[in-house]
């Protein structure tokens, strides 16, 4: 949906209007849904932390300035409330240790590539990301999920934009060698096609 | 250095969002080293099992409740959780256990000054909470615990003072003459993202 379009509705939102907050809602929710669900890998709470974050829209809808796409701008808020209940969690939900992801990897070639693009599913990368930190975790998914630009992820994230080119490089160097040891171990099992 | 740049370019090539410079370059180091392009299909299988781990939910997810929010004005699930892990809001038995050490120590100090103690004796007793003085804007990194960011304020004598808004921003006030001692120390820890001192808290809308 169109800044263009956002704006209009937000003009009847601000005036209370329910149906231009439901169709708000609907072209947004999946896209925020998203996002929290890969920040928090809860579903049920990921559901509550779009609701909170269209209300805020709801509540406060002349917040919008247009500087930003309104999907950059909506993340930015659901960002803020996921971190909230992150760090509501009880320690022992943390994610993984990561030591055994180590960044260095020793196939760097062409062969190595090609060999997970073509082996690597949906299960293993899923299963990957999930050993990353968060912020390397969240980098990856607005890159690939949401398709930003660099200067949009380092807004979100809310740092400079060689600090999310670090970030890149270095989640893209765990997850590929987690990728790279699932295949190496488990050969058929989840994360590598047989 | 061109591979470097070529790493560097290529997620952004791959997702679509980079300028037509940068992508000409990229289409012309590819075509310069064929071995580059298995990394090339490498991104674009990352990007699509990614695209893919995703569930399809429905685009009413959560909408019912969004509008019983609306309609009602039940508390919503943030501050559900802020209020339970020491929130604002706290519960009546916590405020009412509160209230009592407040009147316990108020009877406590009025008592001292009845005996006349010494001035000194009196400061060491008195809460440092600061009410005035330079106010930090101050950004956490995301996986910053809140244990963790309760201790470092603790630490600059800093107090909660709003936040977090809908940027992340948290104001802290510190007490006055000691602010830029407070972001040397807040900038060096790894869970500050951010600081900066600021002219006062922004109003809400």
């Amino acid at each position: 949906m169109e800044n263009e379009r956002v704006s209009k509705l937000l003009e009847r939102i601000a005036r209370q209007d329910q149906a231009a907050f439901q169709e708000l809602y609907k072209a947004f929710s999946r896209k925020v849904f998203a996002y929290v669900l890969n920040q928090l890998k809860d579903q049920a709470k990921a559901e509550e932390v779009l609701v909170d974050t269209m209300y805020e829209v709801w509540r406060n809808p002349t917040r919008f300035r247009g500087e930003s796409a309104f999907s950059t701008w909506l993340i930015g808020i659901a960002r803020n409330k996921a971190l909230l209940v992150y760090r509501s969690r009880r320690p022992d939900e943390d994610h993984a240790d990561l030591d055994d992801v180590a960044e260095i990897t020793p196939d760097e070639g062409p062969d190595g590539y090609a060999r997970l693009a073509e082996q690597q599913r949906r299960e293993g990368v899923q299963h990957c990301m999930g050993k990353l930190s968060e912020e390397h975790r969240e980098c990856l998914h607005l890159v690939f999920y949401e398709g930003m630009s660099l200067a949009e992820v380092a807004a979100i994230q809310r740092c400079p934009e060689n600090t999310v080119k670090t970030r890149l490089f270095h989640a893209r160097q765990r997850i590929k060698n987690c990728l790279r040891l699932l295949l190496e171990r488990e050969g058929s099992a989840p994360g590598v096609e047989s | 250095m061109s591979n470097e740049r070529f790493a560097e370019l290529l997620p952004w090539y791959v997702n679509g969002s980079i300028d037509a410079t940068d992508r000409a370059w990229v289409d012309r180091y590819l075509s310069e080293h064929p071995d580059a392009r298995a990394e090339l299909s490498w991104y674009r299988s990352l990007q699509t099992r990614i695209q893919e781990s995703v569930p399809a939910v429905p685009a009413t997810i959560g909408l019912s409740r969004a509008m019983k929010l609306i309609r009602g004005d039940t508390p919503t699930f943030v501050e559900r959780i802020t209020a339970l892990f020491g929130g604002v809001a706290l519960r009546p038995a916590v405020t009412y256990a509160l209230l009592a050490v407040v009147v316990v120590q108020g009877g406590l100090m009025a008592n001292m000054f009845n005996q006349a103690r010494e001035a000194d004796e009196m400061r060491a007793l008195r809460a440092q909470t600061v009410e005035e003085g330079p106010l930090l804007k101050v950004n956490f990194a995301p996986d910053a615990k809140e244990s963790d960011i309760r201790l470092l304020l603790v630490s600059v004598q800093g107090t909660l003072t709003g936040g977090p808004g809908q940027l992340g921003d948290y104001y802290v006030r510190v007490p006055a003459g000691k602010e830029e001692q407070a972001v040397a120390k807040l900038k060096g820890k790894p869970i500050v993202q951010a600081v900066e001192l600021a002219p006062g808290i922004p109003p809400r809308d």
